[in-house]
């Protein structure tokens, strides 16, 4: 049942949801299906995939927080991605599938003392997860910007690899393939509402009601009226930021929101001799031969997301934008040793995000760029445009050179980030960790979190993977209590 | 900050060469525009409104207008000087303005001819 008009001040349930991106909706789900009472609400819409083009200036608007416009302060800014919309950020992802490092997850075991996730365990959930989301390669070609990076890659020797997907295949008849994305829409909250989950999109949970060690409700906001939410126990799956954030403006702050962890990523624009931009497909090649500290790959390199990367004024860009399918955006993402918080501001109503880049992470991000340079030349690009304030068209390595020994410039170019988690770490050390291995809240009897929030730490890649793998263990943790 | 305040940035931002005095595309990235800066979170609203009232006295004291009233040259040429400004803020505010500008405007399906 999808409520889309305001029900009674009041309403029940064994379970509250609240988040419904992989974390709330692989929980939601898994909970449905065994029988509980499920309650998901999610502060966003509830729009099909088809409601706007992927990394469109609409789907912005319509699916990211603040229409894209999220930002953690310090003397580095750095945008980040947020969605807020029915599934999260599986609807305005790649979909791209990377298994997590084994040897970062035992680090986990060891530093943050997670408790129950071994091997065999992990890789069961990973399993059940790929075949959910239909975890694929793509059939077809891959993109000519991804051709490049293996071209570039292979000339240097370099370890590459094709990403898989949560994309579902299907041949037409033109022998051309139809590809749909396995959100969370078209997968796990289907299944949901199918297990007589109560969905409650364009509801924001302001606030848990505490008594003692136990949550005993929620108020929510729903087109202006205020709704106490009455439960057994409450899962808090609303992100890295938004978690943290209710959790602090409920009380609860014990590691709460002091540990946010991203991958900041650089980006330059590369220009070819030849056409390489058409403007479709997501690329899929990433270059792994520095992992886990850097990781190279492609982005979305529409006409305005390539004037987003373009120095100048707009009549500059649109001189070098006629050039556009000759160009495309790369990447350069690090996992950084800076930490970032959340935090609650009287009369504010949204959590001011801050993130601390250290001068080792501003050494890799230079040296990223300078790797994508070496790549991107190896593969046949005649000049690469780089955001970093100072430099002119680069044609050739040496004028990277720079970058590549002495780092980004502190404050010198647009950092993004797509990817947080971390900022309340799972564990048994009490002395660091905000849940327990299996996303209890510690020291509180029915509160869990499950989602990006509870990753202790970068798990080596994009991190969705891990974070359904997890997620779908604490859930069915949960059952079996 | 109000519409009329964003219109005149964009206007100024896009408008600087007569091939793109495109009323429809002023229009649409001037709205889109401004649908995003009142979205913003509050953290960035302040500052951006503080600076957008600095903006406008910029203005009155250089050329005895605020911004919108300004003639166009005017305007293209305060954006100049706040872009190439030594106070950070300052190039900050234009650089905000220019790339969102940017981005909705070569976003439109309709820009693609000034691209052929």
């Amino acid at each position: 049942m999808i409520f889309n008009k305001t029900p009674q001040d009041k309403i029940s349930c064994e379970v509250l949801v609240i988040g419904s991106g992989p974390g709330g909706a692989i929980t939601a789900c898994l909970l449905a299906e065994a029988g509980v009472d499920v309650l998901l609400v999610e502060e966003g819409p509830f729009l099909p995939l088809s409601s706007s083009k992927s990394y469109s200036s609409e789907e912005m608007d319509q699916k990211y927080r603040h229409g894209g416009l999220t930002v953690a302060f310090g003397k580095n800014k750095i945008t980040y991605a947020e969605a807020r919309c029915v599934g999260g950020g599986s609807e305005i992802n790649a979909g791209l599938y990377h298994r997590p490092l084994m040897q970062r997850i035992e680090t986990w075991r060891h530093q943050y003392k997670v408790e129950g996730l071994d091997d065999a365990v992990l890789k069961t959930c990973l399993e059940e997860s790929e075949r959910d989301l239909c975890v694929s390669y793509m059939p077809d070609q891959l993109t000519t910007p991804s051709l490049k990076l293996k071209n570039g890659a292979e000339k240097l020797g370099w370890k590459f690899t094709e990403t898989a997907r949560c994309f579902k295949y299907q041949k037409k008849t033109d022998g051309t393939w139809l590809e749909q994305r396995q959100s969370m829409t078209e997968t796990f909250i289907p299944r949901a509402l199918q297990a007589s989950c109560r969905i409650m999109p364009d509801t924001k949970v302001k606030s848990l009601i505490l008594k003692g060690k136990k949550a005993v409700g929620a108020i929510a906001i729903k087109t202006a009226n205020s709704i106490k939410i009455d439960f057994q126990h409450v899962f808090v799956c609303a992100g890295a930021v938004q978690t943290p954030f209710l959790l602090r403006k409920s009380g609860i702050r014990q590691n709460i929101g002091n540990s946010l962890r991203i991958h900041p990523m650089v980006r330059l624009a590369a220009v070819f001799p030849e056409e390489i931009n058409d403007d479709t497909g997501v690329p899929a090649v990433q270059i792994e031969e520095f992992k886990p500290d850097l990781t190279l790959g492609c982005s979305c390199s529409s006409p305005g997301h390539l004037a987003l990367w373009l120095d100048g004024t707009l009549q500059e860009k649109q001189q070098r934008l006629k050039n556009w399918k000759h160009m495309a955006i790369f990447y350069a993402a690090i996992t950084a040793d800076g930490v970032g918080s959340i935090r609650c501001w009287p009369m504010i109503p949204e959590p001011f995000v801050s993130y601390k880049l250290t001068q080792t992470d501003l050494k890799r991000l230079g040296e990223g760029l300078f790797r994508l340079g070496e790549v991107l030349f190896a593969s046949g690009a005649t000049e690469l445009l780089v955001p970093v304030q100072g430099y002119e068209p680069i044609k050739q390595l040496s004028g990277l050179e720079g970058l590549g020994s002495r780092g980004l410039p502190s404050g010198g170019a647009p950092i993004t980030a797509i990817h947080l988690f971390s900022s309340c770490p799972m564990g048994e050390d009490k002395s660091k960790c905000a849940v327990n291995s299996f996303g209890k809240l510690h020291n509180y009897d029915n509160i869990y979190l499950n989602d990006a929030s509870i990753m202790p730490d970068s798990a080596g890649g994009n991190p969705q993977a891990t974070i359904m793998a997890i997620t779908r263990r604490n859930a069915k943790n949960f059952l079996q209590i | 900050m109000n519409y009329l305040d964003v219109r005149s940035i964009v206007e100024s931002l896009i408008a600087e060469e007569a091939s793109l005095t495109h009323e429809f595309a002023i229009e649409t990235v001037a709205k889109a525009t401004y649908n995003k800066i009142e979205r913003m979170p509050t953290f960035l609203k302040i500052g951006m409104a503080i600076l957008a009232i600095v903006f406008n006295l910029y203005g009155l004291f250089k050329v005895g207008k605020i911004f919108r009233a300004q003639t166009i040259g005017q305007r293209i040429r305060q954006i100049e000087q706040w872009r190439h400004s030594s106070i950070k803020a300052f190039r900050e505010f234009v650089f905000f303005y220019e790339k969102l500008a940017c981005f909705i405007y070569f976003s439109q399906k309709d820009c693609e001819y000034d691209l052929q």
